[in-house]
């Protein structure tokens, strides 16, 4: 169930306008979205921003993955209902205090389906943040599944010579794991190493700069972009400073 | 014209730190450009460290005492760092997989010229020159990890052409190949030398497949060298001197029958059933 | 004496991958049989499903009679030792002693037993002078031999190796030939996974060859040797010495004298 999650913010390579705009654009983006959704209950604040998401993730054709990655979510979204619901005893307002969360998790969401981890790494490095710490983020991504793997192929291992993880408390089950994670562990302290061996063999430090191949570059369309989301963020601003907001109290008495 | 030895090692012995044993003994060995030599011996003789002195591991990766004259591309190695020694001298390690840094394959090869701050139209025209070069262009956007193990150590390999370096030394790389995939290395091996002309070093056990094209075989034991010297004259070598070491079949059925079927000839036939007759007498079995 | 029959078998990790394809295989008790195939084959997968690590999509295994299904892991790891590639990479103990001592462990063996397998097995691989020693800081060659104890301790009756000549030099690959003779004459069921043709000819009577998760030939390495075309529907390369030995067998050189092959006498002793 964990794992299904993690799927939930995973790169997939698509051509659509979403993809091709310049990361920090889009990490722009999905910080602005997530604060404009966090400091609001306004429903129509909230339904506005739902429908800008909804947008981007389908120019972005990640909307089907978008909703499976709710399914993982929705025993938490159930809850934070329900708990609003008994406090509040408005299921309207609940509703949209739940709608609220959806909002805000979808900001990083999309983020992360449209912008592959080493635009990430460039955009960072762009940015100002050192090559070193660059590098180390796209290095654990790259490594990732590597070291999966392996707990898999020790785990075999030790399963094989009789290891049994079934029994006992969580404390004893841990225990009886460690023929499994100190070879881990050692691995993979000696695989950094050798991969630290390996970097400065291609000539990494070699120079006080390095070039960037592939260089995130701003376009007209990431022009447009900000300028649309600046239009949002001041419409949605006046909105709230201007008109009341709605109240949803009167629906109480619904229940 | 006699030109510059590319490597240039005098006397040379090492031990790791906090170690007493040397693994490296009283070594003399020179490179040639353009030349063709295969490093070999059992495990624990020196290969791999003499390796890692010429690509400059040891001693800055490795510290410890080294004694003697190391000059690669007339630097003295325990002078130089690792990463300006890599600017002329690739090493493909054993392990391909911690190589491999990037998340594409293409982003990977781009690495080591992005390093070198080379700039971006210079970098794409390596890289694509690299993916070719090591038929990798179909594989360019995949991530490392989905690829096989003979794909994998392509992309190492172009990972480190990418940098264009005067003199390529490989770790055991066949080692976790397996046959077909080893056969279509040794075929790329000799594609790449004949159009880069690069000097090329490799530690090998498996001798059956680059003997018969190296310039020279190296072959260690116990830290020191123990032959220098042309393929089958180091082989004759080793076998005089009754040395462990693991000769192609090639070599010893020529050795066991070769006077038998063409006494004049001087490299062992390409093709075992020249012998069949000889074995089967040899055997004892009736024609 | 233990025996596993592969029924129909098929695996796979995913609906649309599949990594095992209907394979029906016996493997011969008390003999050597190698398991070849190019690296992807699925051979790997398939020696899995010999302990319980991994339980068929389809078809069953039987290890003396009862499906995989039906017991667990460990029970089955009492009759069926696997020795994995790069068993170095499992070490865990702080000394040797109790890296041997691991398996019988957890098998239940009562104290003193595993004092006795421990010294028998240390004794039988060279090991003896190292138990006190850390696993991490015996040679390449030595490592290999203690991840074979460890697997030998517990005396299982068949012995599964994959791909145990990977990796390391020629002089351990004539000390690992030495042996699985020694396993063969004590009566245990060896299985090797290779793709090292000349390996499965120094050591295994029968084979069976993969290629893209199926069984494309089993049988005796001679009627392999007399039909070198299979080779090439299993995505394998002839050798110097498996052409050699094939046309021996043209020539009509009596079958019985060949495999598994012994180096020594076909260069003439020399």
């Amino acid at each position: 169930m964990s794992l299904a999650f993690l799927r939930a913010y995973r790169f997939s390579k698509l051509d659509t306008p979403v993809h091709r705009l310049d990361p920090r654009t889009k990490l722009v983006m999905a910080v602005a979205f997530t604060l404009l959704g966090v400091t609001t209950l306004d429903p129509l604040e909230i339904l506005v921003l739902l429908l800008v998401q909804l947008i981007i993730l389908t120019i972005s054709r990640s909307l089907l993955m978008w909703l499976r990655s709710l399914r993982a979510l929705l025993l938490f979204l159930v809850l934070i209902l329900l708990a609003q619901v008994i406090a509040t005893g408005n299921p309207l307002q609940s509703a949209f205090f739940a709608l609220r969360f959806v909002v805000v998790a979808s900001a990083t969401s999309w983020f992360f389906f449209t912008t592959s981890p080493e635009d990430l790494g460039r955009a960072l490095e762009q940015l100002g943040i050192s090559a070193d710490v660059a590098l180390s983020f796209t290095l654990s991504m790259r490594f990732i599944p590597v070291i999966a793997e392996e707990f898999q192929s020790i785990f075999d291992a030790q399963r094989s010579r009789g290891l049994d993880v079934g029994k006992g408390n969580l404390w004893e089950r841990t225990r009886s794991l460690l023929p499994v994670l100190v070879p881990l562990f050692v691995g993979v302290i000696r695989r950094t190493y050798e991969i630290a061996d390996a970097l400065e063999l291609r000539g990494y430090g070699a120079l006080k700069s390095r070039t960037r191949w592939k260089d995130p570059k701003f376009g007209r369309a990431d022009f447009l972009a900000l300028l649309a989301l600046v239009a949002l963020s001041a419409g949605l601003l006046y909105y709230r400073l201007v008109i009341p907001p709605l109240d949803l109290s009167k629906f109480a008495t619904l229940l | 014209m006699a030109e510059n030895p590319v490597v240039s090692l005098r006397d040379v012995a090492f031990s790791y730190q906090g170690s007493l044993r040397p693994v490296l003994k009283g070594i003399n060995l020179e490179l040639r450009a353009g030349e063709f030599v295969i490093i070999t011996g059992p495990s624990g003789s020196g290969k791999t460290s003499l390796a890692r002195l010429i690509t400059g591991l040891i001693p800055n990766s490795y510290p410890g005492e080294l004694s003697g004259s190391a000059v690669v591309f007339g630097e003295d190695v325990s002078k130089s760092k690792i990463h300006t020694l890599a600017q002329r001298v690739g090493f493909v390690l054993q392990n391909p997989e911690n190589q491999l840094f990037a998340l594409t394959v293409e982003d990977d090869v781009a690495f080591g010229p992005e390093n070198l701050a080379l700039p971006t139209k210079e970098i794409t025209s390596r890289v694509d020159w690299s993916l070719s070069t090591t038929g990798l262009e179909d594989q360019r956007q995949r991530p490392p990890f989905e690829l096989s193990g003979g794909f994998q150590q392509r992309a190492a390999i172009a990972g480190v052409l990418a940098m264009k370096p005067r003199l390529l030394v490989l770790d055991e790389p066949t080692s976790s190949l397996d046959s077909l995939a080893a056969r279509n290395f040794a075929k790329f091996l000799a594609k790449l030398r004949s159009e880069l002309g690069v000097t090329t070093l490799i530690i090998e056990q498996r001798l059956e497949l680059f003997y018969n094209t190296a310039d020279r075989i190296i072959v260690m034991q116990d830290g020191s060298i123990a032959v220098d010297a042309k393929p089958i004259a180091a082989l004759d070598f080793c076998m005089k001197a009754n040395l462990d070491v693991n000769y192609p079949l090639s070599y010893l059925f020529w050795k066991a029958y070769g006077r038998d079927i063409s006494p004049s000839s001087e490299r062992p036939p390409s093709e075992p059933m020249a012998y069949v007759d000889s074995i089967r007498r040899k055997m004892g079995e009736a024609h | 004496m233990t025996k596993i029959e592969i029924l129909d078998v098929s695996f796979s990790y995913e609906p649309e991958r599949e990594v095992l394809r209907q394979v029906t295989l016996d493997v011969p008790v008390g003999s050597s049989m190698s398991i070849m195939g190019p690296n992807g084959s699925g051979k790997t997968t398939l020696i899995k499903t010999f302990n319980g690590l991994l339980l068929p999509t389809k078809g069953k295994v039987l290890v003396d009679d009862i499906a995989t299904t039906r017991t667990s892991i460990s029970q089955l790891a009492k009759k069926v030792g696997i020795i994995f590639q790069n068993p170095e990479k499992s070490f865990f103990s702080e000394t040797v002693r109790q890296e041997i001592a691991f398996g019988p462990k957890n098998m239940g063996f009562p104290e003193d037993e595993i004092d006795a397998v421990v010294n028998d097995v240390s004794v039988r691989f060279g090991l003896s002078a190292y138990l006190s020693s850390n696993p991490f800081d015996l040679s390449g060659g030595e490592k290999r031999r203690l991840s074979i104890a460890s697997v030998l301790a517990w005396r299982p009756e068949v012995v599964v190796m994959d791909e145990p000549t990977v990796g390391l030099d020629h002089q351990y690959r004539v000390s690992l030939i030495e042996m699985l003779k020694g396993f063969k004459a004590e009566g245990k069921s060896v299985v090797i996974v290779t793709h090292d043709i000349d390996f499965a000819l120094l050591t295994s009577d029968r084979t069976a060859l993969m290629d893209d998760g199926s069984l494309i030939w089993s049988g005796s390495l001679t009627d392999l040797l007399k039909r070198p075309e299979l080779f090439a529907r299993a995505n394998m390369v002839p050798t110097y010495l498996s052409s050699l030995c094939t046309e021996l067998l043209r020539s009509g050189l009596s079958q019985d004298r060949l495999v598994p092959v012994d180096l020594a006498s076909l260069l003439g002793g020399a």
